[in-house]
């Protein structure tokens, strides 16, 4: 067995339109062949999953909607650090414990988060199961950037 | 004392959504005493609407983030009730094993990062690491323990996969189980015994409230019911789970975008300490020792006491899942495949206790499958009009003391409901008017 490397998490809502869109880039990599030692984990709406995941030291790739102005379906990888945190705060986020309070929690207990965010322009965040097609057509586009930095950590 | 009183608590925070404390007494007499809740509806009925019977626990499964597994048993529940069809022994013991993961890691984290701030006076549990790391620590343990039994069980540690209609669509092998028992063993009873000391030293910030309440739950002959069973009534005892609609009773208020609903009386409680109190001689012993331990007895009218009762709950369910895993293995897994052949169409009820309490799905189907009608009935809208009546006991009960305690007691009532206010709109803030 390869040991990981790297924790590629998907995160959103699939009832949400385009805060699902974490979860469905996700079953998109799922599909493809990454590079050895990374595994993608399934992290929905549940924030926690990326608490153990920093406890176990791992390098972690963060997919999600976030707002940052651009156009819908633009792709932004970034370090998930203290200059950047306010952006995070600011998303329209559905989850049951938000991204900006797990890391107050990593914070308090210690814990260095190793991680990077995806951040993917939502169109719509109203109730609806579909993705914008605005947002889906750029699919194969975000697949193609997550996987280049998948490589640049093996 | 004729006090004028304005309170309003604008988004009460660490409960799941949107609601408000609004508090008006004017010359010592209370006009106004009750939760508003503002968030906004999701219409989750009308989207099952036309779904096949492989959609619906998919869907209902993403009503919450916290109790997505109650929902989705519950569901699977409905629609195999409606179409016929029956699930091996087996099956319901897998499903029993994800009810206990689902209560404990749900438990654990209201009561220790929502409700114990509360206890000890703190904005949030952020505040309260510093020195009580260790306790975060065995909650943040609890809660991947529940996620594990998820994942082993269920396919996915968030939002299961195998869990369908009839049955599993993959079974855990007997190393994985074994795996699983061994942390519950060596990790989770230890942790349990150890919340327990944390909670007995908390006991005496929890206020000596009482106001007779009726208590609603599911029970059943064997066990102490979660995954199922008949609805219980404090006042009335057992009714069909059929008859929910006797007990719940929807109405609409001005002041809150959620339902309230009625039993027997005006307001009635559901969730741990309802289910304590109906079903308290079901309880494992330890965690029966535990309720003792932290100076909670059954039947108990004390709403802030459901904190300590969802603790008691965790040691029961965890105890629950190790004795479940034995019967497991000593039976031997059987490959199986799910029964998904629909033998019948029409309504099917299905109904188990989700950490908040007593929870409702009720599905009409076509004879293709799909879904005509659907109804959910959801524990905190349940609890609405009991909040309310507490308030409006409570408030005169202390309203010598100041306007800041009064608040962190509302707040901290409020809380100990666990409130999931986005599941139940279909709304917290206080708001005191002076």
């Amino acid at each position: 067995m390869v040991d990981i490397n790297l924790s590629v998490v998907g995160f959103g809502n699939r009832l949400y339109a385009d805060d699902g869109i974490g979860l469905v880039v996700l079953e998109h990599l799922e599909k493809v062949t990454l590079p050895d030692g990374v595994e993608t984990v399934y992290g929905g709406t549940d924030g926690f999953v990326l608490i153990d995941l920093f406890r176990k030291k791992k390098r972690v790739l963060i997919i999600d909607a976030v707002k940052m102005g651009k156009k819908p379906g633009d792709v932004c990888i970034f370090e998930l650090d203290a200059d950047n945190l306010n952006i995070i705060e600011d998303h329209i986020s559905f989850h049951s414990f938000g991204l900006s309070e797990i890391l107050n929690l990593t914070r308090q207990l210690k814990i260095e988060p190793k991680a990077k965010i995806t951040g993917i322009e939502p169109m719509n965040l109203k109730l609806g199961d579909a993705i914008s097609p605005e947002v889906e057509k750029k699919i194969p586009e975000i697949v193609r950037k997550i996987v280049e930095e998948c490589k640049s950590y093996v | 004392m004729k006090r004028n009183l304005n309170i309003n608590v604008h988004h009460l925070t660490r409960v799941e959504g949107h609601g408000n404390i609004v508090v008006n007494m004017k010359e010592g007499k209370l006009e106004k005493s009750h939760l508003a809740i503002v968030e906004p509806p999701r219409f989750f009925e009308a989207m099952l609407k036309g779904r096949s019977f492989h959609e619906a626990a998919v869907i209902t499964s993403r009503i919450c983030g916290i109790c997505s597994l109650g929902h989705q048993m519950t569901s699977l529940k409905a629609t195999e009730a409606a179409l016929g069809l029956e699930v091996s022994k087996q099956t319901i013991l897998l499903r029993k094993l994800l009810t206990d993961g689902g209560t404990m890691q749900s438990n654990t984290l209201h009561s220790l990062f929502l409700a114990a701030p509360d206890f000890v006076n703190q904005p949030s549990v952020f505040a309260m690491i510093g020195d009580n790391t260790e306790t975060v620590l065995r909650a943040l343990r609890m809660k991947n323990i529940a996620n594990e039994i998820s994942e082993v069980i269920g396919g996915r540690a968030v939002h299961p996969i195998t869990p369908v209609p009839g049955g599993f669509t993959r079974i855990p092998t007997v190393s994985e189980l074994k795996k699983l028992r061994k942390r519950l063993v060596e990790e989770a009873i230890p942790d349990c015994k150890a919340i327990v000391d944390t909670m007995v030293a908390l006991h005496d910030t929890i206020p000596n409230f009482t106001r007779d309440t009726e208590y609603i739950s599911l029970q059943c002959d064997d066990e102490y019911a979660l995954y199922d069973g008949d609805i219980c009534s404090s006042d009335i005892g057992r009714v069909p789970v059929n008859e929910y609609r006797r007990m719940t009773n929807e109405y609409i208020v001005t002041h809150s975008t959620s339902k309230h609903s009625k039993a027997n009386r005006e307001s009635f409680m559901v969730g741990a300490l309802a289910r304590f109190n109906n079903n308290y001689s079901k309880l494992r012993g330890n965690a029966r020792n535990s309720a003792e331990k932290m100076g909670l007895k059954a039947p108990c009218c004390n709403p802030y006491m459901n904190t300590i009762a969802q603790i008691v709950e965790v040691y029961h369910c965890t105890e629950d899942a190790i004795e479940i895993i034995d019967t497991l293995l000593a039976k031997g897994l059987k490959v199986e495949k799910p029964n998904q052949e629909p033998t019948k169409h029409g309504q099917g009820i299905g109904s188990t206790e989700v950490p908040r309490g007593i929870l409702y799905h009720d599905y009409t189907y076509d004879r293709r499958g799909n879904i005509i009608r659907a109804n959910c009935v959801i524990p905190t809208s349940q609890n609405l009009g009991n909040v309310d009546d507490d308030m409006e006991k409570l408030v005169p009960e202390i309203i010598e003391e100041s306007k800041e305690s009064i608040v962190h007691k509302l707040e901290m009532l409020v809380r100990a409901y666990d409130p999931c206010i986005s599941c139940s709109v279909h709304l917290l803030d206080v708001e005191f008017i002076e």
